[in-house]
């Protein structure tokens, strides 16, 4: 199951880059910011990946790769980073207010990538953070 | 909720990794339950009781809890 989710990681990561490669090399679109979106996207999908891996090396050891605290902290990150994401938000009408005009595609592209980084960063403070005194 | 794991499990030779193939959690777990740093689930307690052949109570020290 694990083992097919890093080949399912793999595949679909692989098929985003040639896409993206494909169609910047046909279109020859140069958008700064796009790029910077799908550059995140690339990022996101290599550490997807590399967890993957680790996953599947603790499997293949007979450890056990989920468990009550991991649930617990999943969704203790979620819960934080839906508070915080309102803060992702507001910084666009910052953006807006000091002249810097996004499309919407850029605001949403680039506001759930963060959001997703925010979470993966919140989940690894809290896996080493945890203090529950 | 402070607990004697740590002490029990040297006792009984066994490593974080072993214990948590014998209890079904991360090693990671074992980890933050050593340095009470997080309070188990009671199915999780009786396990780790059950590992050592002893009483929930004899294991997870409630007084604490209780002050």
């Amino acid at each position: 199951m694990k083992k097919s989710k890093f080949t399912l990681t793999l595949f679909t990561l692989m098929s985003f880059i040639i896409g993206v490669i494909i169609f910047y090399t046909l279109s020859g679109r140069s958008n700064p910011i796009e790029i910077g979106i799908i550059g995140l996207i690339v990022l996101l999908g290599v550490i997807q990946l590399y967890n993957s891996y680790k996953n599947q090396k603790k499997i293949e050891n007979g450890l056990t790769i989920s468990d009550e605290l991991s649930e617990s902290l999943k969704h203790r990150s979620g819960y934080i980073t839906f508070k915080y994401s309102f803060y992702v938000w507001l910084l666009y009408l910052y953006l807006e207010i000091f002249g810097i005009h996004l499309e919407v595609y850029q605001i949403v592209g680039s506001g759930v990538i963060l959001t997703s980084f925010l979470f993966l960063i919140i989940k690894k403070y809290h896996e080493t953070k945890l203090n529950e005194k | 909720m402070k607990n004697k794991i740590k002490l029990l499990r040297v006792e009984s030779n066994l490593t974080q990794e072993e214990l948590s193939k014998l209890v079904g959690v991360r090693r990671e777990t074992i980890v933050f339950l050593e340095k009470n740093q997080y309070n188990p689930s009671l199915l999780l307690s009786y396990k780790i009781s059950k590992v050592f052949n002893l009483s929930i109570e004899e294991v997870f020290d409630f007084e604490d809890e209780f002050k």
